[in-house]
C-alpha cells in the first residue's frame, strides 16, 4: 500500500483525515488537492487557517504551476474571519467562519460555476469554524459535506483532533464514508487508514519531502540491468531492455515530456534536469564496476587521467562512442579554440534540439551536463565542471557548442533557466509539429545523418528523474502532460476530428514514438511503457510513476471526452504493463 | 386553470414549486431593516418587465422613488430605460415626502388625502398606463398606520387586497419584520396575505447570517425550510438546497 494510493481522491464519498496538531494533515490534503489538480479534476479549496493567497503560493511550492483556469477556486473563510485585508481574486469567494452558511453559499456559488459533479472539495479545516460554532458543525457535515459528497464529489476535511468534544467528533466520523487519522510517533508521520472507500485498512508511513536532488537513496544500478545496458552500448543490440518494442524511441516523445515538464517550473525544473544529468555522470567511476572487466581494464588503462588538458579531452569526446550511438548527436571537439580547464564541444544533430530551430534560447539539456558530470568523474583531483551552451540550434546556429570548464560560470544560471515565454513558444512549436502530424500526416522529426530516434537512455535523461527530485518535479510532468493532452485535443478538435478518431489518432501517434506498445480498449494499456521502465530499471521506486503518460492520457481524454484516466497498473510498481481505467 | 409568475430570482421560483406565484395573488413579503426587501421587490418587478414580459409598477409609500432608483443601480438594473419603454412606472404616493416641485410619479397625494380609495386610484391609473401585471407596494407598513382602529385597518386591508384581485395584477406587499428572532407573533397582514415570504437576518458574534423562508403560499406545494440567501453584486440569490446552520 502506498501514500499515493491513498492520496488520489476517491471518485465520491467524504473523507475525514484527523489527527493533533502538526501531524501533517494540511500538508497530506495539499497532495491530495494537487493530484486532484493533475488528473484535471476541478477543486474547491475551502481554508478557514489560512489566506487563499497563502494556500496558493504553497501549492505553488510543491509544483501547483499555472492550473488551467477555472480548475481551482477558493473559499476564503479566513481573511474576513480575522480581519486581513486581501486583494479581490476572480478565483476565490470569501466566506466567515463563524458563519457557516457563509461557507456552504460560497460553495454552492462555486459549484454552480464548475459544475454538479466530479468536484474535490478541500477543506482545511473544520477545526476553526467547530470553535465558533460548536455541535452545529456536526450538522454541516453532515447535511452540507456529506450531502455534497452524495452528489457525486469527492470531500476531505480536516479536523484536528483533541480541540472538542469526543462526542462530537465521533458524530463527525459516523457520517464520513473514509476515516484517516494521522499521528507523529518517533519523529515519523504515519497515516492510519480507518475506513476508506477504496483502501482497506493498513498503516503507511509518510516520508519528508528531500530538501535538495538526492541521487543515492533512489536511485539503483541494478547489475543485470547494467549488463544489458553494457550490451546495447559495446554491441549495439537494438532491443536489450524492450524485448518486443526495442531500445529505441522517436525524440519527439521525450521532447514533449521535458517541455511540458519545463512549462511549470521553467526555472527549477531546467536547474533539477542540469544537475541530475551532471551528478549521473559523475557517477561514472561507481557506475564502472557494474561493467564488465574488459571494459573497466580498458577505462583504466587508456582513458586520460586530466581532463583539463586539451590532448585528454579530445581523447574523451573522439571515443566517446555513446552519443553517436544513443544518437543524441554527432561529436566534435574544437580543437583549434579549446585550451587548458577550457573545452569547446560541438554536436551536430542534437537530439534535444532538433525540430527547435531559432526558438530564441540555447535548449540543450542532456549533453552539456552530461560532459562536465564526465570531466568531474575523470578528474584525478576533486574539482566540479560545469558546461554552459554557447550555440545552439534554438539560437540559429546550424548546430550546438558548449564551454566545459572546471568551477562555477556566472551566466550558467541564467542560461539553464529558461523564460516562461521562451518555453511558452517550444511547447508551441511541438504542439504545431504535432498537430502537423495527426491531422496532415506531415512528418514529425527526421535528422539527416541520425534519423529521428533515440536510445532509451537519451529518452531518460531528456525527461529527468523528476521521481528523483521530490514532488514538486512529479507534478510539473503530470501536470505538464495534462496541458499538452488537452491542447493537442483542443487541435484536433478544432480541425475538425472526430472524438474516436482524435483519440485513436494520438494512440497511433504513441506507438509511432515508441512510447510503448498502446493498445487501446475497455482500459489503455502499455507494454514497455519508457517512462515506467526508467523507474523500474534505474530507481528503487516501487509505485506507479507513469507521471507524463498519465497527465497526457487525462488530458486528452478529459478534453476530448470528458472522461479522465487512473493508472491502475504501473511496471514500475510490478505488473508486467502500465495500465489505466478511463473512468 | 392556475397560472403562474415566475419571479426569475435566482433559487425562488425552486422553493415555489418550480412555477411562480400564483397569478393575480398578494404576497407579503416581511423583512427587518436591510434585509432586502426592496431588493427583492424591484428585482420581481425588474426580471418581469425583461424576461416575462410583464410590466411592472412600483408604488412606494415611504422613499423617493428616485432614491429607490439610485440605490438599484449597484445591481446593474437600468430602471430608467425600463421607465421609458413604459414597462416600468414608479408612482410615489408618499404621504409624508411630498414637495411642491417634484414630479416624482403619476400621482401625488397629501397626507391628509391618503386613504384607500386615493391609493387604488393611484393604481388603477398606473396599470392604465402601463398595462402593469406585477405591482409592489412598499411599505404598506404606511398605508396600514393610517387605520389607527384594528378593525378598520384589517377591513382596509382586505378591501385593497380584493381590489387588487380584480385587476388581476401579481403584487407584492412589503411589510416591516416585527421581532427578527425565530420566535415571533404573526402580524395580522400575514394572514389576510395569500403569500407569505419571510427574510430574516439572525446575527452571529458579529456576522449576519440571512435566512429565506416561504411561510405560506396559498395554492401551491412549496418548500417550506428555511434556506440561505444572499445579497450578491447581481441581486437577491436563494440557495433551495443549503440548510441554514445557526
Amino acid at each position: 500500500m502506498s501514500l499515493a494510493k491513498i492520496q488520489e481522491p476517491p471518485e465520491r464519498g467524504l473523507i475525514l483525515l484527523v489527527g493533533p496538531p502538526g501531524a501533517g494533515k494540511s500538508t497530506f490534503c495539499h497532495q491530495v488537492v494537487l493530484n486532484s489538480i493533475a488528473a484535471d479534476r476541478p477543486v474547491i479549496f475551502v481554508t478557514t487557517e489560512q489566506s487563499a493567497p497563502d494556500i496558493i503560493s504553497l501549492l505553488r511550492e510543491r509544483g501547483l504551476g499555472e492550473p488551467t483556469p477555472g480548475l481551482v477556486s477558493f473559499v476564503d473563510a479566513f481573511s474576513e474571519t480575522v480581519g486581513v485585508e486581501t486583494p479581490e481574486r476572480p478565483d476565490t469567494i470569501c466566506a466567515n467562519c463563524v458563519d457557516l452558511n457563509s461557507i456552504s453559499i460560497a460553495t454552492t456559488r462555486l459549484q454552480e460555476k464548475m459544475g454538479p459533479k466530479g468536484i474535490l472539495l478541500a477543506f482545511d479545516s473544520l477545526t476553526s469554524p467547530y470553535l465558533f460554532s460548536g455541535a452545529e458543525v456536526t450538522k454541516f457535515v453532515r447535511l452540507f459535506l456529506s450531502k455534497f459528497a452524495a452528489e457525486g464529489n469527492s470531500v476531505l476535511a480536516l479536523m484536528d483532533e483533541g480541540c472538542g468534544k469526543e462526542e462530537d467528533l465521533g458524530a463527525m466520523m459516523s457520517v464520513a464514508d473514509g476515516i484517516l487519522r494521522m499521528e507523529i510517533q518517533e519523529g515519523l508521520r504515519i497515516v492510519n487508514v480507518v475506513k476508506h472507500p477504496k483502501v482497506s485498512p493498513t498503516r503507511v508511513e509518510v516520508p519528508t519531502e528531500p530538501e535538495r536532488v538526492e541521487l543515492k537513496p533512489t536511485i539503483s544500478f541494478d547489475p543485470s540491468v547494467m549488463r544489458q545496458m553494457v550490451r546495447w552500448f559495446l554491441q549495439g543490440s537494438e532491443a536489450a531492455l524492450r524485448g518486443e518494442v526495442g531500445d529505441f524511441v522517436n525524440l519527439f516523445w521525450p521532447n514533449l515530456a521535458h517541455w511540458s515538464g519545463m512549462l511549470w517550473d521553467p526555472k527549477r525544473f531546467a536547474t533539477m534536469i542540469y544537475g541530475l544529468n551532471k551528478e549521473d555522470a559523475a557517477e561514472l567511476r561507481e557506475q564502472i564496476r557494474y561493467f564488465p572487466w574488459q571494459f573497466r581494464l580498458m577505462v583504466k588503462f587508456f582513458w586520460p587521467k586530466n581532463p583539463n588538458k586539451v590532448k585528454d579531452m579530445k581523447k574523451v569526446v573522439s571515443r566517446w562512442k555513446g552519443a553517436l550511438r544513443e544518437r543524441s548527436g554527432i561529436l566534435e571537439y574544437l580543437e583549434d579554440i579549446s585550451k587548458s580547464d577550457e573545452h569547446y564541444i560541438r554536436v551536430h544533430e542534437s537530439s534535444d534540439c532538433w525540430g527547435l530551430e531559432n526558438i530564441g534560447a540555447t535548449i540543450a539539456s542532456h549533453l552539456p551536463p552530461f560532459f562536465a558530470g564526465i570531466c568531474k568523474a575523470l578528474g584525478k583531483e576533486e574539482r566540479d565542471w560545469n558546461a554552459i551552451e554557447t550555440k545552439c540550434i534554438g539560437l540559429g546556429d546550424p548546430y550546438c557548442e558548449w564551454k566545459v570548464v572546471p568551477g562555477e560560470i556566472d551566466e550558467l544560471r541564467d542560461c539553464v533557466e529558461k523564460d516562461r515565454a521562451v518555453v511558452e513558444r517550444i511547447h508551441e512549436r511541438l504542439l504545431e509539429h504535432l498537430t502537423g502530424f495527426l491531422v496532415e500526416g506531415r512528418p514529425l522529426v527526421e535528422r539527416p545523418r541520425l534519423g529521428s530516434d533515440v536510445h532509451l537512455h537519451v529518452a531518460f535523461h531528456a525527461m529527468g528523474f523528476p521521481h528523483l527530485a521530490g514532488e514538486r518535479y512529479r507534478m510539473a510532468q503530470r501536470m505538464g502532460g495534462a496541458k499538452s493532452g488537452r491542447e493537442v485535443s483542443k487541435r484536433l478538435m478544432e480541425a475538425g476530428i472526430k472524438e474516436d478518431d482524435a483519440i485513436s489518432r494520438v494512440i497511433e501517434f504513441m506507438n509511432y514514438c515508441k512510447v510503448g506498445k498502446v493498445t487501446l480498449g475497455e482500459t489503455i494499456r502499455i507494454k514497455e511503457n519508457c517512462e515506467s521502465l526508467r523507474s523500474k530499471l534505474f530507481t528503487t521506486i516501487r509505485e506507479p510513476s507513469c507521471y507524463f503518460t498519465t497527465g497526457f492520457l487525462n488530458g486528452l481524454f478529459s478534453a476530448v471526452k470528458n472522461q479522465h484516466v487512473r493508472e491502475i497498473r504501473c511496471m514500475a510498481a510490478g505488473d508486467p504493463y502500465c495500465e489505466w481505467e478511463i473512468i | 386553470m392556475v397560472d403562474y409568475v415566475p419571479t426569475g430570482i435566482p433559487g425562488v421560483d425552486k422553493i415555489l414549486g418550480g412555477q411562480g406565484f400564483p397569478r393575480g395573488h398578494s404576497i407579503l413579503i416581511c423583512g427587518g431593516p436591510g434585509s432586502g426587501k426592496t431588493t427583492f421587490a424591484i428585482q420581481f418587478l425588474f426580471n418581469g418587465a425583461t424576461e416575462f414580459g410583464e410590466s411592472g409598477l412600483y408604488i412606494t409609500l415611504d422613499e423617493d422613488p428616485e432614491d429607490v432608483k439610485k440605490n438599484m443601480s449597484k445591481f446593474g438594473w437600468d430602471l430608467d430605460k425600463l421607465e421609458e419603454k413604459k414597462k416600468l412606472a414608479f408612482i410615489n404616493v408618499s404621504p409624508v415626502r411630498v414637495t411642491p416641485t417634484e414630479k416624482a410619479g403619476l400621482v401625488q397625494l397629501g397626507m391628509k388625502e391618503f386613504k384607500l380609495i386615493k391609493l387604488l386610484e393611484a393604481i388603477r391609473t398606473g396599470i392604465g398606463e402601463i398595462q402593469a401585471k406585477r405591482i409592489v407596494i412598499d411599505p404598506i407598513t404606511i398605508f396600514t398606520l393610517q387605520y389607527p382602529d384594528e378593525v378598520e385597518r384589517i377591513y382596509a386591508m382586505r378591501d385593497l387586497i380584493a381590489d387588487f384581485r380584480k385587476t388581476g395584477c401579481t403584487n407584492l406587499l412589503i411589510s416591516e419584520l416585527r421581532g427578527t428572532g425565530l420566535e415571533r407573533e404573526h402580524q395580522f397582514e400575514e394572514y389576510l396575505a395569500q403569500g407569505v415570504i419571510l427574510l430574516r437576518t439572525v446575527m452571529k458574534e458579529d456576522k449576519l447570517s440571512r435566512m429565506f423562508q416561504v411561510e405560506k403560499m396559498r395554492g401551491l406545494e412549496v418548500d417550506n425550510q428555511p434556506r440561505p440567501y444572499s445579497i450578491t453584486n447581481s441581486g437577491i440569490e436563494v440557495y433551495p438546497t443549503l440548510t441554514v446552520f445557526k
